[in-house]
């Protein structure tokens, strides 16, 4: 069954088929919010609300359309709307006392690409936050630029541009504030 | 050094970053059609946790072994001895237009219990063009005002926080660094402290727990001083002279 069959049981009350379309889309929508937010529990509360309230939108959602980056924008919007709120603070201050997930191996070589990996989301996240999600959506889920637009909900020639902006500051930001990176061979 | 690398090697780098990203589990959300009470179960412990100190926490890149105390205001500076670690501890860092509790100028004046100040030198400064306020409990808050940097966009050219020390219950704010970091100076005649180069801010926890709250890598310098029951703190790019002069130079603000 397609997802537009699937969205058409769905908002009839077929739990199976709405199981089905979730499983389907919960890996990017909770890395989405896991990119924006830097936490899992804030990441799956997001992506929960996400469901929620795309299944209380479902028999109004246009079956023409795709799903996934509709998905991806109520997530992003979500995502937004918490690191502006008051409670992006408790957050934070939970997520200081979280344990720092276990490295897989912090020797030699694998530690170092640990250490590129980390300065170049740092980077990253000091980009202004259109910046940061449309890398997000086009780099690291892997969306195509139409697939972007959608979720973003703007035209594809700004993905366009807004990315090559990204990048431009993104590549400032390296050489300003992170020239170890800029040193390493990739870059 | 060629500035200007290729973009495509920054596309390729970031394609490779994301396909190595060590994501948490996806958490299954299907069969889930309803919310659940987590978050707010997990609202009620954070705000058990913010039973919590404040607390300025610099510290270099390396463990170390606390030596012993100063006091300034609502600030406590341990020095340590820096011992090499084998690694540098994970550094989570938050920019500090993150900080929750953003709020005009205006209406954090209403709500502190004290005469909020700006500076007026330099004269071109002028008002902060972000406000947080962070309202811990009915006595205890954090006004952290923020001049952005006109040349950079979302950079920040100087920010001042304002502690009301007073207020901190049992316990201050506290700098943990290595000596090498750390100057004592003077603001208006007072003693005050000068901290150069990169450390850690961190909002510690209380009630003698240990652990903090907040971490963040601080780029610039930072000049520590008091005026009556109230705690400054100026992070900027500027030299001691102009921070000072800086420092020198708050007076009331009046709406």
């Amino acid at each position: 069954m397609s997802d537009s069959d699937l969205i058409i049981a769905a908002s009839r009350g077929d739990d199976a088929a709405w199981e089905l379309l979730v499983r389907t889309h919960q890996q990017l929508v909770f890395r989405l919010a896991y990119l924006m937010l830097g936490s899992a529990d804030e990441a799956e509360d997001i992506a929960q609300e996400t469901f929620i309230r795309a299944s209380a939108a479902l028999a109004r959602f246009d079956t023409e359309r795709a799903l996934g980056p509709w998905l991806l924008s109520i997530a992003a919007n979500l995502a937004r709307n918490r690191r502006r709120s008051i409670g992006r603070y408790l957050a934070l201050l939970r997520r200081a006392f979280a344990p720092e997930p276990a490295s897989e191996d912090s020797l030699g070589a694998r530690a170092a690409a640990a250490w590129e990996s980390q300065a170049l989301l740092q980077a990253i996240g000091r980009l202004p936050s259109r910046d940061r999600e449309v890398i997000y959506l086009r780099y690291f889920l892997d969306l195509s630029e139409a697939e972007t637009a959608a979720a973003l909900q703007i035209a594809v020639g700004t993905v366009k541009s807004r990315l090559s902006r990204a990048l431009a500051r993104l590549r400032l930001i390296i050489d300003r504030e992170f020239p170890a990176l800029r040193e390493e061979r990739y870059l | 050094m060629s500035d200007q690398q290729p973009i495509e090697q920054l596309e390729s780098r970031l394609r490779e970053l994301a396909a190595t990203l060590p994501y948490p589990p996806t958490p299954n959300l299907a069969a889930r059609r309803s919310r659940r009470s987590r978050s707010m179960r997990r609202l009620r412990l954070t705000l058990g946790l913010l039973a919590a100190l404040l607390a300025l926490l610099a510290v270099p890149q390396v463990r170390a072994a606390v030596a012993r105390a100063l006091q300034l205001g609502a600030v406590s500076i341990l020095f340590e001895t820096p011992t090499p670690a084998p690694t540098p501890a994970p550094t989570p860092v938050v920019s500090l237009l993150d900080l929750a509790g953003e709020t005009t100028l205006q209406q954090a004046v209403q709500v502190v219990p004290y005469t909020v100040r700006l500076p007026s030198y330099p004269a071109e400064l002028g008002p902060p063009d972000r406000a947080f306020l962070q309202v811990f409990d009915a006595k205890r808050s954090m006004l952290v005002l923020v001049w952005l940097d006109p040349q950079q966009p979302d950079g920040i050219g100087m920010s001042l926080t304002t502690l009301d020390s007073s207020t901190i219950a049992d316990k201050r704010f506290v700098v943990k660094t290595g000596s090498e970091i750390i100057e004592e100076v003077r603001v208006g005649g007072r003693r005050a402290l000068w901290l150069r180069g990169p450390h850690f801010l961190e909002i510690q926890r209380g009630d003698g727990q240990s652990g903090y709250d907040l971490r963040r890598l601080v780029q610039g310098e930072v000049l520590i001083w008091t005026d009556g029951a109230l705690t400054y703190r100026l992070e900027s790019h500027l030299s001691l002279a102009e921070a000072i002069r800086v420092a020198e130079s708050l007076h009331d603000y009046s709406p």
